[in-house]
């Protein structure tokens, strides 16, 4: 057996022979064949697919960017309040990003949690 | 050409390759049944039961085995945990709950070596698990008992105290 536990050093004592000499091998007799048909359905690492939710998650972000100060220019419209003092490109863009990071950070969880 | 446990190891991990996971199984299911059939004093069947649990297990945690501590330390730990539960749950005794058996058996009165195997299997038996799972795992299968100690997790003194009684409870049995 080419395994890594350690070869029992030679002892003098009766009782250590007796213990290693009660220690027989047990044959297989089908018992792995019967692990691996147990064995639960299990992924690789699918790295293709960390990558198309890595890029999903930027395009996602980039449109998001992108649309946003429309939306915020509607809203500054459609709200007649004061808030013209308000950088609403800059909140959009702040905005953008968290959802952008949120996003990713829950792309990889799931990953994570899927891949276990 | 062999491989090493760690090469076995990165190839289930990398490539879930059931080939090279197979062969650890093979490598290791006679330690491992063995060490829970005696810890289920004998029941074959239900060791082969805890054993396959157990294999079962490694296959879902094996991302989280640490290559700094031996593959063997840590199947053991899993298969004591597997033996663990299910005495829980059948509401027998936890390893360190198991009560002391009665001090003395009847010695053989011709120890032949013919009759002084059966005798320890006997004398294994009236053992706690607690000592014959220490007993096993360094006396029969060679782990320290740094090593069993992980396994069983129990600090390392009560692993050497277990050892010590163990054998010596053996030794007055067996007359060796």
């Amino acid at each position: 057996m080419k395994n890594e536990m350690s070869h029992l050093p030679k002892t003098q004592d009766p009782l250590d022979e007796l213990l290693l000499g009660a220690d027989e091998y047990l044959p297989d007799s089908g018992f792995t064949a019967r692990v691996l048909t147990a064995l639960p359905a299990k992924r690789a690492h699918s790295w293709r697919r960390f990558a198309v939710l890595t890029l999903a998650v930027f395009i996602g972000a980039a449109l998001a960017a992108w649309e946003l100060p429309a939306i915020f220019g509607i809203l500054h419209q459609a709200i007649p309040l004061h808030w013209s003092a308000i950088q609403w490109p800059l909140i959009a863009t702040i905005t953008a990003l968290l959802a952008a990071l949120a996003s990713l950070v829950w792309a990889m969880f799931a990953l994570v949690a899927e891949e276990r | 050409m062999s491989f090493t446990d760690a090469d076995l190891i990165a190839r289930v991990l990398l490539r879930v390759d059931q080939n090279a996971f197979g062969e650890l199984v093979r490598r290791y299911q006679s330690p491992v049944r063995s060490f829970i059939s005696k810890l289920a004093d004998g029941d074959a069947h239900l060791a082969d039961d805890l054993a396959q649990e157990t294999f079962v297990k490694v296959w879902n945690k094996l991302g989280t085995f640490r290559s700094d501590a031996k593959f063997s330390t840590w199947l053991f730990g899993i298969a004591c945990n597997e033996w663990r539960m299910h005495a829980r749950g059948r509401r027998e005794l936890a390893l360190e709950e198991l009560a002391e058996p009665p001090d003395e058996l009847a010695q053989p009165e011709a120890a032949t070596a013919s009759n002084l195997r059966l005798d320890l299997a006997a004398a294994m038996k009236l053992l706690t698990t607690a000592e014959r799972a220490a007993i096993v795992l360094c006396c029969q299968n060679g782990l320290s008992h740094d090593e069993a100690a992980q396994a069983l997790g129990c600090p390392l003194g009560t692993v050497k105290t277990n050892v010590l009684r163990g054998r010596e409870k053996l030794k007055r049995w067996l007359a060796v």
